[in-house]
């Protein structure tokens, strides 16, 4: 193994640095990813994801009668290898009711993006742990334990909170 | 292990402290939320005395945060320390690893004279991680990141991908790190 910065010979100019660069043959490893689709498909993910949410949590409290304001709201984020981005939170209000859903990035270890739910103080973390398959986060430390996410977890996971 | 200080705290101890803590103060915060709408004369020791419902949940929310922050620095601090250890007593002379560590850190800090740091560390992570995993040298180093940050108490305004970062987040990446090194025993953990 070659550490990155061993000593070589002294280099003057910027374009001398990008011949030996090519002589060398050198590529950095992260441009073998495809940042660019990586970034498209946490955004289609994240789209399901709130689609979901609208589907169990929004109408769910339109049901039952609540008064609901959902709201998205664009911030800007940053990640490593992809850069900064616009990306939305979402914002659920019902009656005394509030749920925030906080993208949080898709360059995490163990999956493939990930989302704090706020509520009542607390976070309920969702993995996207393959593309297509959110869960949902529950105990913590080495206890914890992914479930997927659909009604029934969903529902579990609010319970205390509502 | 020789000449290692037994005050360095392990992985599983730090983890049930941080658990014990964070379980208390939800338990400790979410009574008093609970008990915020009787009357003063039943509520003067709630911690939320004169706060609204919503003021009470934003501040738990912060609270879990800085929870959060107070163990990471711990952790990473403590594997601060294991870590100079293990580059110091533990590589093989012929691995790949110990090649970096001797290409890329000065003789003085090889031999002890001047202290091996997490920003040398980090120069050796990125020739031994980077090349296989990059987003677990880049997690790696967001973590010394927030170290930093937290360490030099908070002196500058750091970008929101440090947000990723609550305790098991920070926990997982040294687990991770942890894996990929090798020899790394754990003993050490």
């Amino acid at each position: 193994m070659k550490p990155a910065n061993a000593k070589k010979k002294k280099i003057h100019s910027f374009s001398e640095l990008l011949a030996e660069r090519k002589k060398n043959g050198t590529i950095d490893s992260s441009q073998k990813e495809d940042w660019a689709n990586r970034k498209r498909d946490w955004l289609i993910a994240l789209d399901q994801l709130y689609a979901m949410v609208d589907e169990i949590v929004v109408h769910g409290f339109k049901q039952a009668g609540y008064e609901v304001n959902a709201q998205k709201e664009t911030v800007l984020i940053f990640e490593d290898f992809i850069g900064s981005y616009n990306i939305e939170n979402y914002i659920i209000r019902a009656n005394d009711i509030e749920i925030k859903l906080i993208p949080i990035g898709t360059i995490i270890l163990g999956g493939k993006g990930k989302v704090n739910l706020l509520i009542s103080g607390d976070t309920i973390k969702l993995i996207l742990q393959d593309w297509g398959k959110w869960r949902i986060t529950k105990g913590f430390g080495s206890e914890m334990e992914l479930v997927p996410f659909n009604e029934e977890h969903l529902i579990e996971a609010l319970r205390e909170h509502l | 292990m020789k000449n290692l200080s037994p005050q360095i705290k392990s992985i599983n101890e730090i983890v049930k402290e941080w658990k014990y803590s964070k379980e208390a103060i939800k338990n400790r915060l979410e009574g008093d939320i609970a008990y915020l709408n009787l009357d003063e004369s039943h509520r003067s020791s709630n911690l939320f005395l004169y706060a609204t419902k919503s003021e009470a949940l934003r501040f738990k929310e912060y609270f879990e945060i800085e929870i959060d922050y107070k163990f990471t620095l711990e952790l990473v601090a403590a594997f601060e320390a294991k870590l100079i250890y293990y580059f110091k007593n533990l590589i093989k002379r012929k691995s790949d690893i110990h090649q970096c560590f001797a290409h890329l850190i000065s003789n003085k800090i090889r031999r002890g004279i001047s202290r091996l740091t997490y920003s040398q560390i980090l120069l050796i992570f990125k020739s031994v991680i980077y090349p296989n995993d990059h987003i677990l040298y880049s997690s790696f180093k967001n973590l010394i990141a927030l170290r930093n940050w937290l360490a030099h108490g908070r002196g500058w305004e750091v970008d929101n991908q440090l947000r990723k970062f609550d305790f098991e987040y920070s926990l997982l990446t040294i687990e991770k790190v942890i894996h990929i090194l090798p020899g790394f025993p754990q003993a050490l953990r």
